[in-house]
């Protein structure tokens, strides 16, 4: 399973969404605007851009091409 | 798929489909105090525009060497990433696009603002916790407005 967590008016969250659905991988959106706790969450983990991409066996901070087509092979 | 953007720091990057049914307007990526242009380049390459707008900009009188190097650089970066990218790409005036999305207004900031309110009102133009909203990305999805009408129109 992904989750894709976001924030709104952020163009990494839309063009990672864009490219999931491009590549047809199956996901959850969060949206944390507002949600301060989870926010700090992500950032406890190390994550200091959104959005925050969530999978089996690994995550990741911002729009990363590569680490999307790697799901293909992880899931 | 129609790009606008709106060079400079505190400009914004939008897109619009031809149909004009979806569209969307960010705040223009940074990493520092400096166009990001890493993340432009992610972006575009999977956005795949037909077409990318780019507000012709130039140095203004009285303006500081240091900051118009520094303006003239992030212009670089995108017009250097559409042409790394083979991305179609077009210089559009402020007065060229103000002209014919913004006829009969004020032509200002505010002027576009109330247009993409108008027009797009799903665009929020209020990233994070702003209360102002962004005339960067007003701006850039004007010049992507003016893009689909330039392309409607065959001019493109």
């Amino acid at each position: 399973m992904v989750t894709v967590y976001t924030t709104n008016n952020c163009a990494q969250c839309f063009t990672t969404k864009l490219a999931l659905k491009k590549r047809g991988i199956a996901f959850e959106q969060i949206d944390i605007t507002g949600n301060a706790a989870m926010q700090e969450k992500l950032k406890s983990r190390g994550h200091r851009s959104m959005p925050v991409v969530v999978t089996d066996t690994d995550e990741w901070a911002g729009f990363l091409p590569h680490k999307i087509n790697a799901i293909g092979g992880d899931e | 798929m129609i790009v606008g953007i709106d060079p400079g720091q505190s400009g914004g990057i939008a897109y619009i489909h031809e149909s004009g049914a979806a569209s969307f307007a960010y705040p223009m990526p940074v990493a520092g105090k400096e166009i990001d242009g890493h993340t432009i380049a992610a972006l575009l390459r999977e956005w795949q525009p037909s077409v990318v707008y780019v507000e012709k900009v130039h140095s203004m009188p009285k303006q500081g060497v240091a900051s118009t190097f520094k303006f003239g650089m992030g212009y670089g970066v995108i017009i250097g990433i559409c042409d790394a990218l083979g991305l179609p790409y077009r210089l559009v005036t402020p007065q060229a696009w103000k002209r014919q999305v913004l006829a009969g207004t004020t032509k200002d900031k505010d002027a576009a603002i109330s247009f993409v309110r108008r027009a797009y009102p799903h665009v929020n133009l209020t990233p994070g916790a702003k209360r102002k909203p962004h005339d960067g990305m007003a701006d850039a999805l004007c010049i992507a407005e003016f893009g689909r009408y330039l392309m409607a129109k065959g001019a493109a």
